[in-house]
């Protein structure tokens, strides 16, 4: 009970000091208090998790490999949403002219004929 | 792109980490490829000799000054911005230095010292700095040479600069050799193994500087089956105006076959480029007008446009 109490005061302590992840120094990347640093040994690296320098005074953001970009809200999702006659929403509201109801309506009278 | 509002998590996107706060910024329009890089406008290529300049043989550009014959060292360029003449825009040149003369080259100037004063935007050309033994300008042994059983099996150096502005920099190291005689890189080809590091240290004075970053790539020697995993060393990073930094650069050839390697590896080339500048206006002075630094977010608070993955965050 002691203990659990004292590690939420200690992570009180912590989050009202602007830790992330127990590491202090940083709060939310802000450029006035911090400086961007970016290397060719952060980018890419051999060892799967080299992020873990160990360092109190530095918050790594992590890269995620395995995530697929096809499931965000990206560009190559905005074509996305066509019918079978690839037409979109946009395509729907636009007017056939004076004669596209006209085309239906005979269509339909076409069709009808025949049952 | 500022005028964009990129959401957060295009993190895979590519084209959005080109931004100087992104990835690849040094790959970018604001990189060492770049408008403000080597092969821009403000480099040897550029309009440096169109205004009438010449580059001495360690690479500083000079002017003809127009009262008597001697010369005028130029490190900047004033580029008229409006069309009025109201408003000029001070960029840094771009210069290709030799490395004896980028050694002697120091972050601030003193009394004591009689050095020239680097900025943000230069190379070094090293790139036969593995061939030589010793320092063939001076006659004497270069201490940054480590040479073994007669063979110089690496090096050692460091250059100074200073950040005139709020900007980003980008530091690039760039192996060069391969093959004698063909320069480049030969895919298929075997070369030594070669070790390169490249460190930044910063601080508001000379005496206060501290290791911002080291970041370290090794180049295994490739087979028909291997392929390199390593990545050429580079650091993009944010300096703060008037601070002095210094670069490390640190080369090992290793043939890990022999206890003499061969020396493919003849050199590297070191590339600093910063996106800042300068803007002098009649109404009022704007020595650092930031013009690719923070901008206000949708959210009120002012960041970079892109606050990506694979950035470490030091605090000041």
């Amino acid at each position: 009970m002691l203990l659990a109490a004292l590690c939420l005061s200690l992570g009180a302590a912590g989050a009202a000091r602007g830790e992330v992840d127990g590491v202090s120094g940083n709060q939310n990347n802000d450029p006035s208090t911090s400086r961007m640093v970016s290397s060719s040994d952060l980018v890419f690296s051999m060892i799967p998790n080299h992020f873990l320098t160990g360092s109190g005074v530095e918050v790594v953001m992590r890269y995620d490999f395995d995530e697929d970009p096809s499931s965000k809200n990206s560009v190559n999702q905005w074509n996305g949403g066509y019918d079978l006659y690839l037409k979109t929403a946009y395509d729907y509201t636009r007017w056939d002219g004076p004669l596209g109801m006209l085309y239906f309506f005979s269509l339909c009278f076409s069709l009808m004929m025949l049952l | 792109m500022y005028h964009l509002e990129e959401h957060t998590y295009w993190y895979n996107d590519y084209n959005i980490n080109l931004d100087s706060a992104g990835v690849w910024g040094t790959q970018g329009p604001l990189g060492v490829s770049g408008a403000l890089g080597i092969l821009g406008a403000l480099g040897p290529t550029g309009i440096a000799l169109q205004a009438g300049m010449t580059t001495t043989s360690d690479g500083i550009y000079v002017a003809a000054a127009s009262s008597n014959k001697s010369t005028v060292v130029r490190q900047t360029m004033p580029i008229r911005f409006s069309h009025d003449a109201s408003v000029y825009r001070i960029y840094d040149l771009f210069e290709m230095y030799s490395r004896n003369y980028a050694k002697r080259m120091c972050s601030s100037s003193s009394s004591s010292s009689s050095c020239d004063v680097n900025d943000s935007s230069f190379a070094v050309d090293a790139s036969t700095v593995l061939k030589q033994k010793d320092d063939s300008n001076q006659g004497e042994k270069d201490p940054n040479l480590l040479i073994y059983d007669g063979a110089t099996v690496g090096v050692d150096d460091k250059y100074s600069f200073t950040s005139k502005y709020n900007q980003f920099v980008h530091l690039n190291l760039v192996p060069y050799g391969g093959i004698p005689g063909a320069p480049g890189l030969q895919l298929g080809g075997s070369w030594d193994n070669l070790n390169m590091t490249l460190a930044l240290s910063c601080g508001s004075s000379s005496s206060s500087k501290k290791t911002l970053h080291t970041t370290t790539s090794n180049f295994v020697a490739s087979s028909l089956f291997n392929s390199q995993k390593a990545l050429v060393p580079f650091i993009t990073t944010r300096l703060r105006k008037n601070e002095l930094c210094d670069v490390s650069v640190s080369l090992r050839i290793d043939s890990g076959k022999d206890s003499n390697p061969s020396n493919d590896w003849t050199g590297y080339y070191l590339y600093v480029t910063g996106s800042g500048l300068q803007t002098i206006s009649e109404s009022v002075k704007n020595p650092d007008p930031d013009i690719w630094g923070l901008r206000k977010q949708s959210d009120g608070r002012s960041a970079f446009n892109i606050n990506g993955p694979h950035q470490t965050w030091i605090p000041f």
